[in-house]
């Protein structure tokens, strides 16, 4: 077992340290405050290769492994969450579902510019009312000629301002009394496809979540990704690389928050010596410490897993997006908590830290769900 | 249960690994694994009667036995204590 990062790894996470600490870092709060899309930190990331990562060089992408996927994404989300998510998005849940279910033509015409960061993309799967029970969407597709036309209301779609290309999940009919559900590529442009509105956050302000309607909207069957009925799987061959990205994001803002409490320890002096200086304060570090590894440690075994095309990947992403999600929420707290008063303020950085971290157990499948998908794997052997 | 176990199994594995390459850290990470898998062990045996409902507390159950032998990990070799002393020295120091 190999626990330390490649060479290549390594020069991964250097540069993308260096570019997110120098060209993000100090500029977050300010996109924080003003829920400021991130556009240029966007396309010094792009430069970098970043939004196409996980995809193949043949594509426009960087061709990276997993690891650093994860990599990647932690040093991008100790900077800002907000651009770790987009990143995160457009890779996991656009660019990937392409590069696996699309064909030559969709990967030529979408997957390219996506990889290369020209354009942006988004995934259309919650609705107001289908949240964790993604399959009662009510989204539907009905066949007219070469077309099919989509009605419906999508809910907290990332990117959905900005995003040029969408993957919408949409019922085409039923089966054995289920609902057939087929994933589509959509355009932004497409006419009767708009931006119904806006989410003001708590936290991830940078990044733009939306509400989207679509009204006879009209995408060519030319446009179907994976096949008519087939948009679960779709949906589902995602979900490792969506649930790692959540993990590794997590661990940064955990790592942020552990940086900041440490730092501010040894500066504040209380009772006439630093704060560090008290065992209640190293305790509360040691613990912080101790576990933000544990997830960094958990959220590679899932990536080298994903690398090395693990059947039980699955239950290892979900172990890793559970604990790094919950611990996150955990170190955040206590990062305040060290920091006193002054963590309540804004500030400092750890009032945005916990503020960022509390979607993390929510997205991309909440906790609860991720026992759900932990347990079965454990019941079934 | 088993995400925390994984996680302490590899915190371990971990720590092992940089002992194998005498890494200067194998110290700081040999407390993180012991600490974490210890209260780990505790945590998961007081879970696991839990879920045996009354047999779990019967000596008949081997669940009754295990929360027994975990109380002392958190003990010997270094307290929890001890260990969140060395842990927080090392990050400290940097």
């Amino acid at each position: 077992m190999n626990f330390d990062l490649s060479e290549e790894q390594q020069m991964v996470q250097n540069s993308i340290r260096e570019f997110a600490q120098n060209e993000i870092a100090p500029i977050a709060r300010e996109y924080d405050e003003a829920e400021k899309f991130p556009r240029r930190q966007l396309d010094g990331l792009a430069e970098l290769g970043l939004l196409g990562m996980i995809i193949p060089e043949e594509y426009g992408g960087a061709g990276l492994d997993a690891i650093s996927y994860a990599v990647a994404l932690e040093e991008i989300a100790r900077a800002d969450a907000s651009v770790a998510v987009i990143v995160s998005v457009t890779n996991s849940v656009c660019c990937y579902p392409i590069l696996s279910f699309g064909t030559e033509v969709q990967k030529q015409k979408y997957l390219v510019p996506l990889a290369k960061g020209e354009k942006l993309g988004a995934f259309c799967l919650s609705e107001p009312q289908a949240g964790s029970d993604a399959t009662n969407l009510k989204t539907r597709a009905v066949e007219d000629g070469d077309f099919y036309v989509l009605n419906g209301t999508k809910a907290w779609v990332s990117n959905g301002a900005q995003a040029e290309v969408f993957i919408v999940m949409a019922a085409t009919g039923e089966r054995d009394g289920k609902k057939e559900i087929t994933a589509f590529i959509v355009e932004a442009s497409t006419p009767g496809f708009t931006v119904s509105s806006h989410e003001h956050k708590m936290g991830q302000r940078a990044s733009q979540t939306n509400e989207m309607s679509l009204t006879d909207v009209r995408v060519p069957k030319a446009n179907v990704l994976g096949g008519v009925g087939n948009g679960m799987r779709v949906a589902f061959g995602s979900l490792d690389n969506g649930r790692i990205g959540v993990a590794s994001l997590s661990n940064g803002i955990a790592q942020a928050a552990l940086d900041e409490a440490t730092k501010y320890s040894k500066d504040r002096t209380a009772f006439g010596k630093p704060i560090a200086e008290f065992q209640a304060i190293q305790h509360k570090l040691a613990d912080m410490a101790t576990e933000t590894e544990a997830a960094r440690l958990l959220t590679f075994r899932a990536a080298a897993m994903k690398d090395a095309n693990y059947k039980q990947t699955g239950v290892y992403a979900s172990m890793a997006k559970l604990f790094a999600s919950e611990n996150a929420n955990r170190v955040c707290a206590d990062a305040i908590q060290i920091h006193g008063g002054n963590g309540y303020s804004r500030h400092y950085n750890v009032e945005k830290y916990y503020r960022d971290a509390r979607i993390t157990t929510i997205y991309e499948g909440t906790s609860e769900i991720q026992r759900i998908v932990i347990s079965r794997g454990i019941l079934k052997d | 249960m088993a995400t925390e176990t994984e996680a302490a199994r590899l915190l371990t594995f971990r720590a092992a690994a940089m002992k194998d390459a005498n890494y200067k850290q194998t110290g700081v990470y040999a407390s993180m694994a012991k600490l974490f898998a210890s209260e780990n062990a505790n945590r998961v045996c007081a879970d696991a009667i839990q879920i045996h409902g009354g047999n779990g507390y019967s000596r008949h159950y081997n669940v009754e036995k295990y929360y027994r032998d975990a109380r002392i990990t958190t003990i010997y070799e270094g307290t929890s204590e001890i260990q969140r002393i060395v842990i927080s020295r090392g990050i400290l120091k940097d």
